[in-house]
């Protein structure tokens, strides 16, 4: 059984302009260890899925159709009263969110906030929670982390402050791992040692992965199983090489296209072509 | 339950705020003095007694009109600061992590908002040092503030002149004051952002 299943999921946000619909019968199913990239142009609402998932939409936006499943549970209509249930959140499903910049609590030290929820359930000391955070942000590559837990967010630069992000989201110690464009800010070396821990995470420990990106080479890295999502539908689904290899929709074909290859030249690049 | 309770204390809270905003000090003062000095009769109308315990009794209703006046402009705007907070990226992101929704608020919402009401609150105690004149001549309080009125009115130069040192200086010192605390809660103007 998949440990997450968006099933159907239509979400309206009412604006100025009336009702529009944001997301139109979205459909995710994810396996404990699966880790599946999610892209789509911008605007297409993959951060709305994902804050879907969460129980985080923005106000005057309400899910008007379809089913969220962690574990086999509606999530939407489990909780007390018949409401959101907000248990899963961090040790259930825990995110990446996109913008670390306005994410991260301005007037509190970065160290403090990867460990806050997590020693609030466990009941750690400051000491024990500090030094979890020292740990979990050496894991992602933050350089003389004790010195830096002490740090407030403005005092970090922002692929630092993304890294943060990560190790909140992972201090958690979810069973999905939610993640909107993590890796956007950090160079390659960084990148690359945060997708490790990524892979590490759902190998071993059967984390499950939705990861939403601009970049395919990643997917490529790091992802199992792809969909692609356009004006707030999922238009294409299935394992990675087989999309890669054969993508049935045009969208997605042009996306790939669009995706300057190194052992290609500038020249044939897709994305050129169609704008000469 | 939860939110209907805080919407109707929301909507008393602000229309409390907007009466009471267009109402000036020595209005709330006189109506005070009607209400609970004249007809109900539980504070004195004026004065200040003459021992300790009278002055502050005495207080309590020139006290009760200041704040009165004074907290509509902070209570709108700590809960615009408030409502800001409590819908910012941080917060959501303080829940996604399955952080307490009591430790998000004390911690995320009220945090920075907090921020907001530190600067508002020194402006205010700012105007007050000057401010509170009014109505301390409406209490017939032998302050400071009737010491200027009378001065004033006698054209004494030199005591018009020494307390508008003395309010001036008061002033500042309440400015920097806020300074200090401002800076205590927010780190960014401690460390120099
Ligand atoms: N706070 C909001 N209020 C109203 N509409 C919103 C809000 N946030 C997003 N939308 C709308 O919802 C749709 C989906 O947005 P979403 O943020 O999910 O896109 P996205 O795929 O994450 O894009 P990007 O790659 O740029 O992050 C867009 O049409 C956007 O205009
Ligand atoms: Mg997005």
């Amino acid at each position: 059984m998949p440990i997450l299943e968006v099933d159907s999921l239509t979400v309206d946000i009412d604006g100025e302009a009336g009702r529009r619909r944001i997301l139109d019968d979205v459909s995710i199913s994810l396996e404990a260890g699966e880790p599946m990239g999610l892209v789509g142009e911008s605007g297409s609402g993959k951060s709305m899925t994902l804050r879907s998932i969460l129980g985080m939409l923005p106000p005057g936006a309400s899910v008007v159709g379809g089913e969220i499943r962690f574990d086999g549970r509606n999530i939407l209509t489990s909780g007390p009263g018949g409401r959101f249930d907000q248990r899963i959140r961090g040790t259930g499903i825990s995110m990446v969110f996109q913008e670390p910049a306005i994410a991260l609590n301005p007037v509190m030290k970065v160290g403090r906030q990867i460990t806050d929820a997590i020693a609030e359930r466990r009941g750690l000391s400051k000491k024990q929670a500090h030094d979890l955070a020292v740990e979990l942000m050496d894991s992602v590559g933050i350089t003389d982390p004790d010195r830096r837990a002490r740090h407030y967010p403005f005092q970090l630069s922002g692929g630092m402050r993304q890294r943060v992000m990560i190790a909140a989201a992972l201090a958690q110690e979810p069973r999905v791992l939610l993640c909107d464009e993590p890796t956007t800010a950090l160079d390659v070396t960084i990148q690359a040692q945060v997708l490790d821990l990524f892979r590490t995470m759902h190998q071993d420990e059967g984390l499950g992965l939705l990861y939403v990106t601009h970049d395919l080479a990643v997917v490529a890295q790091l992802c199992s199983s792809i969909s692609v999502m356009k004006d707030g539908q999922i238009v294409e689904h299935g394992v990675l090489q087989e999309v890669f290899d054969d993508p049935q929709e045009e969208y997605t074909r042009r996306l790939l296209t669009a995706t300057p290859r190194i052992d290609e030249g500038v020249d044939d690049v897709g994305l050129a072509e169609e704008t000469r | 339950m939860a939110a209907k309770r805080s919407a109707a204390s929301a909507i008393v809270s602000r229309v409390f705020a907007a009466t009471v905003q267009g109402m000036p000090a020595f209005f709330v003062g006189t109506l005070l003095i009607l209400l609970l000095g004249v007809n109900l009769g539980i504070f004195p109308v004026g004065g200040y007694g003459s021992n300790f315990g009278e002055h502050l009794y005495s207080l309590v209703l020139p006290g009760l009109a200041v704040a009165l006046t004074t907290c509509p402009v902070l209570i709108r705007s700590l809960t615009a600061a408030l409502n800001d907070s409590m819908s910012a990226e941080y917060t959501n992101f303080a829940l996604s992590k399955g952080l307490s929704r009591k430790r998000t608020v004390i911690d995320y919402a009220f945090r920075n908002a907090g921020i907001t009401g530190v600067s508002i609150l020194g402006i205010q105690v700012g105007h007050l040092v000057g401010g509170a004149l009014v109505v301390e001549n409406v209490f017939a309080i032998p302050g400071v503030g009737s010491l200027l009125m009378e001065a004033v009115l006698a054209r004494d130069y030199d005591v018009v002149q020494a307390l508008t040192v003395i309010f001036g200086v008061l002033v500042v010192l309440v400015y920097l004051l806020t300074d200090v605390v401002y800076s205590i809660v927010d780190p960014r103007v401690r460390l120099g952002a």
